[in-house]
């Protein structure tokens, strides 16, 4: 069976693509496998090779049923011929011989009774003689030497008898003195004669019976091998459906681990980064805070932020990452004082993995922020965060706050958390009004979505409250 | 630390990162181009002033700088990758001149990196007119670890 070779070049080209993309350090490992399922003997080309050898092999059934089937045929007709030339000549011989008897019986008339009164039989027998003679010749002759020799005889027997009974007419004295043997000798040709055209017309029989047996036993055959090659050929197209089965599997194998791949050098990627941007929120922190207390205290609430926000980012999708409504309960909702309450109120939004970070440190900083000097900083503040996505594609969030009663409003001083906020604002290329009101923050920010982005944003309404 | 004077452009699109970077830079007394967070920024920029050097981060919001590192290599100008991706071997080939320095690292490190670029490019000049990267077999040129 013809071997197909795995292409070269596609594993090739995958690997090298794999390379450029920076993303595989391994060349893909199902490709191994695929090869594998390709040396299985059923897995390929051999289906189109079999199907072509079934169907020679069907043609050829045919091919030899036709064939058999007219030669039955051809016997059967040959055996019918042979049939209705010896009936011929069989009713020919008796017609002769019939003719005779009535001659013989009109002469005998004849001279019994008066002359010349039924003299007409026998001449008509005597006229029909010789046309019945010659074409009972002519149907023996066809059928063989040996019955055209007899009939030779019996012709010449016929006429010497005839030629008898008419001199015996002539001459009545000599009709007693005639020598009965040539009737004799007539019958027992005759009777040769007809014993053997029954004898040819039996075995035309046989002859036909055996054709027609052949026809059908040879029929029953190529029946039975067609039925076998069909169950042949259902095989072979159940296995190599099984096979293609496989083939797929393996390649949807290799295409998950291929992902598989893409993702973990992904969220390698990822996480090297965020070692990165840790590094500098430390050391961005340690510039700005001079108290190291302080210091490390800001550090780590900005890391958790960090670390909540990418923790809702699963392994499986790696551009739709995180709800938007869960960031904000990730990020904003520890921040909470006992007696505080939040509310969170806008549609379902899964965010692009880019903005995981920015989101993350700038609510994280608000959040903060309200705590120290804001509506969280006593215990009955209230936070409510409501966002929609406008048809711009452009995600509008309201944070507002709510001071508890008698306390004035105190915006806090401009440290590195708002130039944090700013950074990440603009890395997000995002924007952010702030404004203070009688009852405290109310920031409006904008995060434009890029195409790349592919938001999903579903109706279902996000709307938690907390006492 | 010879970056003193020098301009340096940074290319980040981690904000926090590119701050922090860019202050290091401005602490070792050199004048910081940027930062910029995208590509088209960055090689707008780039046409518009001659700047000494450069760090680079690969990937930018889905885009990647290779575009400004072409023009940088083409103008002679060294730079320095600073990338989370694996392999770094390919950056390499792609750029022969190029250094790297793998993510996450210091900023101080990736200093010390950049002036060592600096340097072997003022004696790239001085030797022999500086060639094109792609014509050169890179050994002289190039230092495979920074």
């Amino acid at each position: 069976m013809p071997q197909v070779k795995p292409d070269p070049a596609a594993g090739v080209d995958e690997a090298t693509i794999h390379r450029r993309r920076g993303a595989a350090l391994n060349p893909p490992r199902g490709a191994e496998l695929v090869r594998k399922a390709a040396r299985s003997p059923w897995a390929h080309a051999p289906r189109t090779t079999v199907g072509l050898v079934i169907l020679a092999v069907l043609a050829a059934l045919f091919g030899a049923g036709a064939l058999t089937v007219t030669r039955a045929f051809r016997a059967e007709d040959a055996a019918r011929a042979e049939m209705i030339e010896a009936r011929e000549a069989l009713s020919q011989v008796n017609d002769l011989m019939l003719v005779l008897y009535e001659a013989q019986s009109a002469q005998r008339g004849v001279l019994l009774g008066r002359a010349g009164e039924d003299l007409a039989p026998f001449r008509a027998a005597e006229a029909a003689l010789p046309g019945l003679a010659a074409g009972m010749q002519a149907s023996l002759d066809r059928a063989g030497s040996d019955l055209a020799t007899q009939g030779r005889q019996l012709r010449a027997l016929a006429q010497q008898r005839m030629t008898e009974l008419a001199a015996g007419l002539a001459a009545p004295g000599s009709v007693l003195a005639m020598a009965p043997t040539t009737m004799a000798e007539l019958r027992q040709v005759s009777d040769s004669i007809r014993r053997e055209e029954r004898t040819a017309m039996d075995a035309a029989y046989a002859r036909a019976d055996a054709a027609r047996l052949r026809a059908k036993q040879v029929l029953g055959m190529i029946g039975l091998a067609v039925v076998a090659l069909m169950l042949l050929a259902a095989l072979l197209a159940f296995r190599s459906a099984r096979a293609e089965q496989r083939m797929r599997d393996l390649r949807e194998i290799e295409r998950q681990r291929d992902r598989a791949d893409l993702v973990s050098h992904e969220l390698s990627h990822r996480v090297k980064n965020l070692f990165a941007v840790i590094m500098s929120i430390v050391s961005m922190t340690a510039r700005s805070e001079p108290d190291p207390s302080q210091a490390a205290q800001k550090t780590r609430s900005r890391i958790q932020a960090l670390a909540r926000a990418h923790e809702l980012s699963s392994g499986q999708n790696l551009m739709r990452t995180a709800d938007f409504g869960d960031l904000l309960e990730a990020v904003v909702r520890p921040y909470c004082p006992p007696g505080g309450s939040l509310s969170l109120n806008g549609p379902r939004l899964l965010l692009p993995a880019r903005l995981l970070t920015p989101m993350g440190l700038i609510f994280n900083e608000l959040a903060t922020n309200s705590v120290k000097y804001g509506a969280w900083s006593a215990a009955s503040g209230t936070l409510a965060v409501d966002w929609t996505f406008a048809s711009d594609e452009t995600l509008i969030v309201i944070w507002k706050e709510q001071l508890a009663k008698n306390e004035p409003p105190r915006p806090g001083r401009k440290g590195f958390g708002s130039t944090m906020i700013n950074l990440s604002l603009q890395q997000a290329k995002a924007t952010m009004e702030k404004s203070w009101g009688e009852q405290g923050l109310a920031a409006k920010l904008s995060f434009p979505f890029s195409r790349a982005d592919k938001v999903e944003a579903t109706a279902a309404g996000k709307d938690q409250n907390d006492a | 630390m010879m970056l003193e004077g020098k301009k340096i452009m940074v290319v980040e699109d981690e904000a926090l990162l590119a701050l922090d970077l860019a202050m290091t830079m401005e602490e070792l007394g050199a004048a910081v181009v940027g930062p910029c967070y995208r590509l088209g920024t960055a090689l707008d920029l780039v046409r518009q002033m001659k700047v000494d050097g450069a760090i680079l981060d690969v990937d930018l919001n889905g885009e990647t700088v290779f575009p400004l590192a072409r023009y940088l290599d083409e103008q002679g100008v060294p730079f320095v990758f600073h990338t989370g991706r694996a392999d770094p071997a390919s950056l390499l080939e792609a750029f022969r001149r190029a250094r790297i320095c793998t993510k996450p690292s210091t900023p101080e490190r990736i200093a010390a990196c950049l002036a060592e670029a600096l340097a072997d490019a003022e004696r790239g000049s001085d030797n022999e007119n500086y060639a094109p990267a792609y014509a050169q077999d890179g050994s002289s040129m190039s230092s495979q670890q920074a």
